[in-house]
């Protein structure tokens, strides 16, 4: 296996305090003993990424920052994990037939109208089998295109229970 | 007065028998239902997950299947209707260890070329088709109404498509259960089912019914719950239907819980992990299967 492990307990402690910073509804008490407890019940990390280790180094003789106890300046921290992601889109987060059929052509332009990204607007047409041409890539002639889209589904649905 | 629950769609492979079989153990079990499940699909699935292999083949050589039923009593002859009827049936048990109240009037492979024959045997008397046609389902109809002093609940398994005895149960039910898986194709069968079932010509036509009182309600089968597209179709199904809360998952449980086994368990031992699925459909629907004093 590549890598490279944490077995030491302070490492290991050092590793999930790091983890644990980006979790706002720790206080500093409780992601000190948070990251203890995880660390006792780890038998070894291994790291995808080795040069944290230096990091983790810095990082593993840093006093608990909820220990009243300890003293001494503010501790090396661990590089802070990225942000994190934006939700990936979803193409089902409303269905254009359903806000059609409750809201019309106007109501379902709005909603469209929320999506700025022309992939997002096409991603929708793929996912929910709106017909539309996919050489479009202006906003507004890919929102009329999924109205169309979603107009022809009802049809052929009236169509094909008459 | 029994109440009669039909469960129906013209497409196969949605879960009907399974969703009747369920439906079944559920309301004699918790329910404390007489329940009586008329098999009315040539696949006879229900039948199968009621008294297994070798207690439907034993049905079918003793001449006491639903085919038989019909064609022995559809110019009145004087057999008992009751004694083409099996009792105790199921491999679950109700909370005191006892058989639940579940009978079942099994199915026929026969069933379609029975139906076949009544017809050909009406035409006889009369060359308008249309009225052999209604002879026929109005006769069926006659008779699957024959148990309704003896039990609470009558379920009518129809078979995928519209033969007469699918047509005849559609005309007596008090509610009509639609499963559906929730696929593109599905859609469109529900919405013919349910013009069909409320006698209107098109989805126009059916609007003008309120959804809170059409006589069929939807139900969402085989569902992937983290499946956008499906839940996409679900919601489009619900534009149109009235549509069960209860959404059945693709689920272990489920599937297990359709081999008959010789031995009977609880109905929490049979379903599983399945079990709170039962729960939850059983809690929706029957309230909808009271009969409304007249």
């Amino acid at each position: 296996m590549q890598g490279s492990g944490l077995k030491n307990r302070a490492e290991k402690e050092a590793f999930y305090r790091g983890l644990l910073r980006t979790a706002r509804a720790l206080d500093a008490g409780a992601l000190d003993a948070k990251a203890a407890d995880l660390a006792r019940r780890t038998r070894r990390i291994w790291l995808a990424d080795a040069s944290l280790r230096a990091e983790i180094a810095a990082a593993r003789d840093e006093p608990a920052r909820g220990s009243a106890s300890r003293s001494g300046g503010a501790p090396a921290a661990l590089a802070p994990l990225p942000a994190e992601e934006a939700p990936a889109f979803d193409p089902f987060a409303f269905s254009a037939v359903v806000v059609m059929s409750r809201q019309g052509r106007a109501g379902l332009m709005q909603k469209l109208g929320e999506i700025t990204d022309p992939d997002q607007l096409k991603q929708i047409a793929d996912a929910q089998h709106l017909a539309i041409d996919r050489s479009l890539t202006g906003l507004d002639a890919l929102r009329e295109a999924i109205v169309k889209g979603a107009e022809q589904r009802i049809a052929d649905r009236r169509a094909a229970a008459s | 007065m029994a109440f009669f629950l039909a469960v129906a769609n013209r497409k196969g492979g949605v879960g009907k028998s399974t969703v009747s079989v369920m439906l079944a153990h559920a309301l004699a079990v918790w329910g404390g239902k007489r329940v009586l499940m008329m098999d009315l699909d040539s696949q006879c699935n229900a039948s199968l997950i009621l008294i297994g292999g070798q207690g439907w083949s034993e049905a079918r050589k003793a001449n006491r299947t639903i085919a038989d039923y019909f064609f022995d009593l559809f110019d009145g002859h004087s057999m008992q209707p009751k004694d083409y009827l099996l009792h105790g049936v199921g491999d679950v048990a109700g909370a005191d260890g006892r058989p639940a109240r579940l009978s079942l009037l099994p199915g026929s492979l026969l069933l379609e070329d029975v139906q076949g024959e009544l017809f050909l045997k009406q035409a006889q008397q009369s060359n308008d088709p249309d009225v052999v046609a209604s002879r026929v389902r109005g006769r069926l109809e006659q008779l699957l109404r024959r148990f309704e002093g003896s039990f609470d609940v009558v379920i009518l398994d129809c078979a995928p498509g519209l033969s007469f005895a699918a047509l005849a149960a559609l005309k007596i039910a008090d509610k009509v259960l639609v499963p559906f898986r929730p696929d593109y194709v599905s859609q469109l069968a529900v919405d013919r089912v349910a013009l069909l079932i409320e006698g209107r010509r098109s989805l126009a036509d059916l609007e003008d019914i309120p959804i809170e009182r059409r006589r069929y309600v939807c139900l969402a089968n085989y569902v992937r719950e983290a499946n956008g597209r499906e839940r996409t179709l679900i919601e489009e199904i619900a534009l149109a239907h009235p549509i069960l809360d209860t959404r059945l998952p693709q689920r272990d449980g489920i599937a297990n819980a359709f081999d008959w086994v010789a031995e009977r368990r609880s109905i929490e031992q049979k379903y599983g992990n399945a079990v709170a699925d039962v729960r939850k459909l059983y809690t929706e629907l029957a309230p909808m299967l009271e009969k409304v004093p007249a």
